[in-house]
């Protein structure tokens, strides 16, 4: 499969296209960049199966970076279940809203989200999401971490099976325990 | 508006005589309200004058502006967009649009395609956000056009039939206030089917009007785009208020009746022996006369009419005999089938493709709508033999019949002539089939790439070519029966049939009851609910409304309508949701119109009808403030939106909307402040409108008694909005039920369901609690420890609840502010 078309074909997006990441060093980078990322977690990461377990454990990895993690729709039981505590439960829609306020302080009053990391929504929800945020909060990058190729993100994973999208999330979390920042958590 | 001749007029149906000493019988006292309109017809049997005396004087006037009603008109009657546009900027300053564009250009005119992206202007000057609403505009006006076409060829179709002073009955003794959108919109009460012209004639102007707003170098502001959509959704309303008042009236649909007829659903009820008629649509004359044409002719019962869609709602209400197969979704998966010997078309929601589907399964196809043609020889005048000769050989493939008692003869007589010498045969595939098109797949995946509700199906391809058929069986629950998996499959596989096939005989055992769509609410109901309502006792009114657009098929719909019935909410439903509110059986067997009454009452669910039946749900909503309220409808929008808004906790669910017109239904319920939620896919309609409850400065109301503007708190906290999940959008409909008139009883009430479905279904209590306690009094008791010691920090505020408005004229002038806590 092109890794560089959008999943649903459809889904075309606009006239600028996400960059893919295929080197794991990229992520790596942007997450450590990044002053004050987010992870927005649908409810496809609780969803039982390779595509949830491995995204549960690539955010719970993520722990020790302290990236506050907002679970949407009824995620946030499970994913404390899952050893992820988020710092808030709100709804897909109204952390859109919130991210496209650009005087909005952020999900921790620390700052407006440079970096937002979504991922675990449907395909075409998350696309007109990241569309939303690609013409509202035109200061944040964001970046879609689910096997599927997103053109409305900043950055996206490119169109992978299953493992190899796998190894590409753990490539990033041993990039991230490498760099000096990495102080990646065994939470 | 001016007045055709002095103060006093009366009326008699379509009889109005100046204020003389001729006697009416029957005349109702009219006193200061006008209007348009166009064929008035006078009749004195004997005037008796100061002069002399008049016999059998007729007198046809082609128009006239005329007085209709005994209430004083409120301030806008047949009011342009911009007689309402302040009432809409309020709504719009606290619901401001949250944008998600579908893509970054403007591809509308020849300037184009503009990229818009990056805060860049169109070559007309158009932003990204004004782009937005202009296209939400657009389709908000293909729903109001389509709703209002449909109203104007009922209104035509049987004023020709039975005279344009058929009296409009949509309750008969229990139904007084028959028709509150259109007295609320135009400012008269219509009582016969010549008075709505009128209404119809507005209605047309306004859809026009608005329109050519959305031309380019038309309107630049994103807000009054959307203060348009609001319009055009009020619009919509009355069209579809008009359309189903008609025709309860003049083919005695259910009026009013709780107590609707449970008629069956699902392609298991059908008598594949008989000859059978599949009718598809909303537009439900032809439908109707081929149920007469059987029963003119002795065929009742011989012949199996059944539908797909709001026709098939519609027909059912007319003859509980008829069958409901199933939504919109299910337009393939019966025709596939082969059960039906003949496909009858007419308007809205018909795939594009039937003519091909039903020439596989060798059956005709007959169009009824100027709407859709469907590339057929118009053959209204030609001898009814003479066509079902050609349908029936397979000469055509189909016939455009504009006529709807052709339509029915010739429906009939093809049905029985098809079915005689037809073995049905449909096109799914028999097992050992399926295995051999499994076999060809070669996993490329491209179905699972363009598949809406992202199926395996590749995978499931794969296991059923090894025999296992378990997991394609299990997409046809989710399946919305696009079709689209077929057209992008390189190996030709039929997909979507051979998921019907390893369904099995799923479909053919589809067996479910519904109740007929029941129509108006009655006013006896709304005097008994009214106050439990509009002081929260009853904890609120859930609409599920719109098409079948779901991402896990319709059983998301059916328990989301148990829960709230079962907290005794008052469940409401309409069109394709309330047929998959029936696609459901209990623990018990029962299907939940079987389980819960059909009363317009707590803990009962209650189906309207078909699409234009929605206009029974804002209606209900407008007469609450009326009969409860006392408030007066006639030209009064904005007043009786601020009531609804602020006091009736009402909120529709669109879970699976799809279309043009469900977005024009949707935009009628934000102008009278009622809030809907859509299913993920709803989120395509571009653009929310959502409230900040983290902003305090959004949620002042006035209060009518002291004029001082108060905080209430974030109630209802959006307009518009795409919940994720059925958990979500069952907890938000909760929370969008709060008003800012609750009783403390009331809004412990609701913060109990609230709170408490919080709790069952995202494992915790929600952040915002202390937004909704404006006193120690609203905390649920059951809950009052709990939330206690949540609000310990910030202590227990102590707010007076307010007789709460929007509008600054309703509290008398003054703008006190005042925090209240």
């Amino acid at each position: 499969m092109a890794h560089e078309q959008a999943w649903i074909r459809a889904e075309t997006g606009g006239t600028k296209q996400a960059s893919l990441i295929t080197n794991p060093a990229v992520l790596a980078a942007l997450i450590r960049k990044a002053e004050h990322p987010v992870v927005i977690a649908g409810h496809l990461v609780v969803q039982p199966g390779k595509v949830g377990d491995t995204l549960t454990r690539f955010i719970r990895d993520l722990g020790g970076l302290k990236i506050p993690v907002v679970s949407t729709a009824h995620t946030y039981r499970e994913l404390k279940e899952r050893g992820i505590t988020p710092v808030a439960s709100m709804g897909v829609m109204e952390i859109i809203q919130r991210l496209c306020d650009p005087e909005w302080k952020g999900i921790n009053g620390t700052g407006p989200h440079d970096l937002v990391l979504l991922t675990g929504l449907s395909y075409s929800l998350c696309s007109v999401l990241l569309s939303g945020l690609k013409q509202g909060a035109r200061n944040s990058k964001t970046v879609t971490l689910d096997p599927k190729y997103h053109p409305n993100a900043s950055w996206s994973m490119p169109n992978r099976k299953e493992d190899a999208w796998e190894e590409l999330l753990s490539a990033v979390v041993c990039a991230l325990a490498e760099s000096g920042k990495g102080e990646v958590s065994d939470v | 508006m001016a007045q055709a001749a002095g103060a006093g007029y009366y009326l008699s149906e379509n009889i109005i005589l100046p204020d003389t000493r001729t006697r009416v019988s029957a005349g109702n006292h009219i006193r200061g309200a006008f209007m348009n309109r166009k064929n008035i017809h006078l009749t004195w049997g004997e005037a008796q004058t100061n002069r002399g005396t008049v016999k059998n004087l007729a007198l046809h006037i082609g128009s006239a502006r005329s007085i209709l009603s005994d209430q004083p008109v409120g301030p806008t009657p047949f009011p342009d967009h911009t007689d309402l546009r302040d009432w809409d900027r309020i709504l719009l300053s606290r619901y401001k649009p949250l944008y998600l564009p579908f893509c970054d250009l403007c591809c509308l005119c020849t300037y184009g395609k503009c990229d818009l992206s990056g805060g860049k202007h169109g070559a007309c000057g158009i932003t990204m956000e004004a782009q937005q609403s202009r296209i939400v505009l657009l389709a908000t006006c293909i729903g109001a056009a389509t709703h209002t076409s449909h109203a104007r060829h009922l209104v035509s179709h049987l004023i020709s039939r039975f005279s344009h002073r058929f009296p409009i009955d949509v309750g008969e003794s229990t139904v007084d206030l028959s028709a509150p959108v259109t007295m609320l919109v135009c400012g008269f009460r219509p009582q016969t089917l010549g008075d709505l012209e009128a209404a119809l004639e507005y209605a047309e102007r306004q859809v026009t009007d608005l329109l050519a707003a959305a031309h380019t170098g038309q309107e630049a502001d994103p807000i009054d785009f959307e203060s348009k959509v609001f319009h055009a959704g009020m619009i919509d309303h009355l069209a579809l208020e008009i359309a189903d008042m008609v025709q309860i009236s003049a083919f005695h649909l259910p009026k009013a009746d709780p107590d609707a007829k449970l008629v069956p659903l699902g392609l298991g009820t059908v008598d594949a022996k008989k000859p059978v008629i599949l009718v598809i649509g909303h537009n439900v004359p032809p439908a109707i006369d081929i149920i007469n044409y059987t029963r003119d002719h002795d065929l009742a019962g011989s012949v199996e009419i059944s539908g797909i869609c709001c026709t098939a709602i519609d027909l059912t209400r007319y003859d509980p005999n008829a069958k409901i197969i199933g939504p919109i979704s299910w337009q393939l998966r019966y025709i596939r089938s082969g059960v039906p010997d003949l496909i009858v078309v007419d308007e809205q929601c018909v795939r594009a493709d039937l003519l091909d589907e039903a020439g596989a399964i060798s059956v005709p196809l007959i169009a009824t709508s100027g709407k859709n043609c469907a590339g057929l020889v118009d053959r209204t005048d030609d001898d009814a033999s003479a066509i079902v000769e050609d349908l029936v050989s397979g000469r055509v493939p189909g016939v455009l019949l504009l006529n709807p008692e052709r339509v029915g003869e010739v429906a009939v007589r093809t049905a029985l002539s098809v079915h005689a010498k037809r073995i049905k045969k449909g096109t799914i595939p028999n097992i050992l089939e399926l295995i051999n098109w499994a076999a060809l797949c070669g996993g490329c995946g491209e179905c699972m790439r363009t598949c809406p509700v992202e199926s395996p199906i590749a995978s499931a391809m794969k296991q059923a070519a090894e025999g296992d058929c378990s997991t394609l069986a299990a997409i046809y629950d989710i399946c919305i029966g696009c079709g689209r998996c077929e057209d992008v499959c390189v190996q030709n596989i039929p997909v979507h049939s051979c998921i019907l096939a390893a369904a099995g005989d799923t479909l053919l055992n589809e067996k479910f009851l519904v109740r007929a769509g029941r129509g108006a609410v009655q006013d006896l109901e709304i005097r008994e609910v009214g106050g439990p309502i509009v002081l929260g006792e009853i904890p609120g009114i859930v609409a599920f409304v719109g098409c079948a657009n779901f991402e896990k098929g319709v059983g998301e719909v059916a328990e989301m309508a148990r829960e709230f019935a079962r907290r005794r909410y008052i469940v409401m439903a309409s069109g394709c949701s309330a047929m998959a509110i029936g696609m459901y059986r209990n623990e018990e067997g029962l299907t939940p119109y079987e389980e819960f009454e059909g009363r317009f009452d707590a803990g009962c669910i209650v189906n309207v009808g078909s699409c234009v039946s929605n206009a029974h749900i804002s209606g209900a909503a407008i007469k609450i403030a009326s009969i409860f309220a006392k408030r007066n409808l006639l030209g009064n929008y904005a007043e009786i939106a601020d009531y609804v808004y602020n006091r009736v906790g009402a909120v529709g669910i669109a879970w699976g909307a799809m279309s043009q017109k469900a977005a024009s239904i949707a935009s009628g319920f934000w102008r009278l402040g009622i809030p809907v939620i859509v299913g993920p896919h709803g989120s395509k309609y571009r653009r929310m409108l959502m409230g900040r409850k983290d902003k305090d400065e959004d949620w002042y109301v006035y209060d009518t008694r002291t004029g001082e503007k108060v905080y209430v708190g974030p109630v209802p906290e959006h307009l518009f909005i795409t919940a994720e999940t059925q958990e979500e959008a069952i907890v938000l409909a909760a929370k969008l039920c709060m008003r800012p008139n609750d009783t403390p009883r009331g809004r412990s009430m609701k913060l109990t369901h609230y709170l408490d479905l919080h709790k069952r279904l995202y494992g915790i209590l929600p952040d915002d609690i202390a937004l909704f306690v404006r006193s120690a009094a609203d905390i649920p008791v059951t809950m009052k420890d709990e939330i206690l010691s949540l609000l310990e920090k910030d202590g227990i505020p102590e707010r007076s609840i307010p007789n709460p408005t929007m509008i600054v004229s309703q509290a008398g002038g003054r703008t006190e502010e005042k925090n209240g806590s």
